[in-house]
């Protein structure tokens, strides 16, 4: 009985992290690229970007925390397999591809609230990596949710996940476009290439 | 227009997060089992009794053996 509440948490969890996460990168793509101009401004964005962190955070850890805790599984996931990717008994690489994307978000968030002590370039090639997670966070819950096979969970996660894909590529593709950036643009004859 | 404030912004956040953090549980909560899950891990109460046909971890609740004739009462020689 408590397995099945632990499983059911996990999964709740972890589509809600997904969600988090999703807007998370919407907002880290508007801030480079002014897709929300017409909505607000880059402060506010700025902080609703790290803002989202204490949503997310506390679900992906909580999403861990149940699939260690849930013993109805005769191969458990065991605590070095939150860490140390593709050595879980079974399923090894979907849930390894979970670990993996735990990791580079570690990475990211730590890096993200050291920002002042770490040399910008360096800095925004760390914090890069999130495009990275986002896209294994997809794979792992594709490969390996149980709820994505649903029509009803798939069909929302795949068409975010496709807007997603576009309007990342868009960013790869014409980087930096921000609304100061345009703005300095006019003023000075100089190109914006941040 | 007028621009959105921070804190609706991350009040939007917030609702959107929990309002599909709500909806999951109602549809996890709904479909526990998964017939078509991707991991279908061995559980700790399962026999190991495979069902013809059936995926490992499932288990067999049909009788043990299928008999296939009429049990023999009398032989050629009696």
């Amino acid at each position: 009985m408590i397995d099945t509440f632990l499983w059911i948490l996990a999964r709740v969890t972890g589509l809600g992290a997904a969600t988090a996460l999703a807007i998370s990168l919407l907002t880290g793509l508007a801030l480079r690229s002014a897709l929300l101009d017409w909505l607000t401004t880059n402060r506010a964005l700025r902080s609703t970007h790290e803002f989202i962190a204490i949503l997310w955070i506390p679900l992906g850890l909580l999403h861990m925390a149940f699939l260690v805790l849930d013993g109805s599984v005769r191969t458990p996931i065991r605590l070095v397999d939150l860490v140390v990717p593709f050595k879980v008994a079974y399923g090894t690489f979907a849930i390894g591809l979970g670990t993996l994307t735990f990791d580079i978000f570690v990475v990211v968030a730590i890096t993200g609230w050291l920002r002042r002590q770490i040399h910008a370039a360096t800095w925004r090639w760390i914090h890069r990596l999130a495009y990275a997670g986002c896209a294994l966070l997809f794979l792992h819950a594709v490969l390996g949710g149980s709820d994505f096979s649903a029509p009803q969970v798939s069909a929302i996660a795949w068409s975010v996940a496709v807007i997603l894909a576009i309007l990342s590529l868009a960013r790869i593709l014409w980087g930096r476009l921000s609304a100061e950036g345009r703005e300095l643009r006019r003023e000075s004859p100089s190109p914006d290439r941040g | 227009m007028k621009r959105l404030p921070a804190w609706a912004l991350k009040g939007s956040a917030v609702c959107l997060t929990v309002l599909a953090t709500v909806g999951s549980a109602c549809y996890v909560g709904g479909n526990v089992k998964n017939q078509t899950a991707p991991l279908r891990p061995a559980l700790q109460h399962d026999t190991g009794v495979q069902a013809p046909g059936g995926r490992p971890g499932q288990v067999n609740l049909g009788p043990g053996m299928v008999t296939s004739a009429q049990p023999v009462t009398e032989s050629y020689a009696s």
